[in-house]
């Protein structure tokens, strides 16, 4: 069954051709403590650590003691582009879906992970500039809520409400259509997406980062 | 009394009833040709008798020889007793009686070797009728064979309308890898570690570096301070019955609680029941403050 769950969660990827000699990105902007430390309030000290076992109530008291020692760590991989393989180790809790007749099938589980907590904090300084360079190029649709800080599903339905009463006033006939594609985040080609964002503008060494980030 | 075995329980297991002839026993032999929880033993048997007594708490229908048998392989005895004991129900004042009642009981069950599963004080009959207090005389008992895959006695369902409320027991396998050790982080040695921290150096990061040698980097660096950190951490070894909230405090309130009802007990004045309940007070407002403490930590102020 462990094979079985590992297959279906994560599956198997083309193999990367391996990467050439790593060069810093030209015009990075410089990683800064206020950067680090942003990040860090944004995590929740109770939330559970990954495989490492290092919560962030440590490293925010790391970073509060020595604050150059998560800015020489985490510098290098931004200048980069890269993630490093090392921070991608997880621990993965499998949970049982409720209300299932029978739990033969791997979509009858969900996979909770842990990665490691210093991984977290640089995702959300790259998060954060990201979304900074997708906001500057007008990258986001207007009515955008996933994975934005400050908007929640709560907007989104209320974004849809809005919609839908606007269009009903004049009495026209609304109806709603819900996609979901099936394991979609699992499935982007990264090459595809690289293209995308870089069209868009999205600076280079942000695309390299994202690319390895979704790499084996 | 009535058993009712899930049909999905039955295409593995066999469950053959048991009579044994007597009208207050019931049983079921349950067996499978796999070894059950990891143990080499391919049955258990579950025994339940339902104990009624006449002449006030003296004579009870079903006798200890009966519930405790010397059997080479697992028994649990589930039963409705209608016996009190101080060992279920510590709280609970006793008439001599009933305590010449439980002890024929308990004393076969210590010497078969047999432990009482119920948690002390937690009450598994309600009275519909009258204001009779709550009582533990629906009582668990498991072997030492059985003990270990014993993973949980739960009294946590509502009423099926009887007066006696449903109990789950829980076998599993036990775990045979121990847990590892858990760092205590709020107690990290912030004296010692903070100036090893000010000092800390990263290596530097080797410039035009191929994939590998970032990795080797990252990965040798963060494994150094994540050991200089977990070095000033102290750990603890949580086992299946640990608590992650109890403290070192709380061990004194209980000592000071159990000594104080002991005391109250010997020499009923009023003076020692008030001392008795203060410390019971203190005890369990102690455990209230202690799981909120863990489960709600304040959150630290960021400079």
């Amino acid at each position: 069954m462990n094979n079985v769950l590992l297959e279906h969660f994560f599956p198997p990827k083309e193999p990367s051709s391996p990467l050439p000699r790593l060069r810093p990105h030209n015009s990075v902007p410089p990683l800064t403590t206020e950067e680090v430390a942003t990040a860090l309030s944004m995590c929740s000290p109770t939330s559970a650590p990954g495989p490492d076992g290092i919560p962030y109530s440590t490293w925010k008291q790391v970073n509060k003691t020595n604050p150059s020692i998560l800015l020489q760590k985490l510098a290098p991989l931004i200048l980069l582009g890269y993630h490093s393989a090392s921070l991608k180790g997880l621990k993965g809790v499998v949970l049982h879906k409720p209300g299932k007749p029978l739990y033969e099938t791997p979509s009858s589980f969900r996979i909770n992970v842990l990665i490691r907590t210093f991984s977290n904090i640089l995702e959300r300084i790259i998060a954060a500039r990201l979304l900074t360079a997708a906001r500057l190029r007008g990258l986001l649709h207007p009515k955008e809520c996933g994975s934005l800080p400050g908007l929640s599903t709560y907007d989104a339905c209320l974004t849809l409400t809005n919609d839908v009463k606007t269009l009903q006033r004049p009495r026209l006939k609304v109806s709603s259509q819900f996609l979901d594609i099936k394991a979609g985040f699992d499935n982007v080609d990264i090459n595809t997406l690289a293209r995308i964002v870089r069209e868009g503008g999205i600076p280079p060494f942000l695309v390299s980062r994202a690319s390895s980030f979704l790499e084996e | 009394m009535a058993a009712y075995v899930h049909m999905a329980f039955l295409s593995n297991y066999t469950v053959l009833p048991r009579f044994k002839g007597l009208d207050n026993v019931r049983g079921l032999d349950i067996s499978c040709n796999e070894p059950l929880f990891g143990t080499a033993f391919h049955s258990f048997k579950i025994i339940n008798p339902y104990s009624t007594n006449t002449v006030g708490h003296r004579i009870h229908s079903v006798q200890p020889d009966v519930l405790f048998p010397d059997l080479g392989f697992c028994p649990l005895v589930v039963e409705d007793l209608n016996i009190h004991n101080p060992l279920s129900d510590p709280l609970r004042h006793f008439w001599r009686q009933e305590i010449s009642s439980w002890t024929p009981y308990f004393e076969k069950a210590a010497e078969s070797g047999f432990a009482l599963l119920t948690p002390a004080g937690e009450y598994t009959r309600f009275s519909l009728v009258g204001k009779a207090h709550p009582s533990v005389i629906d009582l668990a008992f498991a072997n030492p064979a059985l003990l270990a895959v014993v993973k949980s006695w739960e009294a946590s369902l509502p009423s099926t309308g009887s007066d006696h409320i449903p109990i789950t027991i829980t076998l599993a396998s036990p775990s045979l890898n121990a847990k590892p050790p858990r760092p205590r982080w709020a107690d990290t040695d912030s004296e010692t570690l903070d100036p090893i921290i000010k000092g800390f150096q990263v290596p530097a990061a080797p410039s035009y570096p191929t994939p590998p040698k970032l990795d080797e980097w990252m990965l040798e660096s963060l494994n150094r301070l994540v050991a200089l950190l977990k070095q000033h951490t102290p750990v603890s070894r949580p086992s299946h019955h640990s608590k992650p909230w109890w403290t070192p405090h709380l061990t004194v309130l209980r000592r000071e609680y159990h000594k104080a009802t002991r005391a109250a007990k010997k020499h009923d004045t009023p003076h020692m029941r008030e001392v008795a309940g203060t410390s019971r007070v203190g005890y369990f407002k102690g455990i209230k403050a202690a799981k909120n403490k863990h489960f709600y930590p304040p959150e630290p102020l960021d400079d």
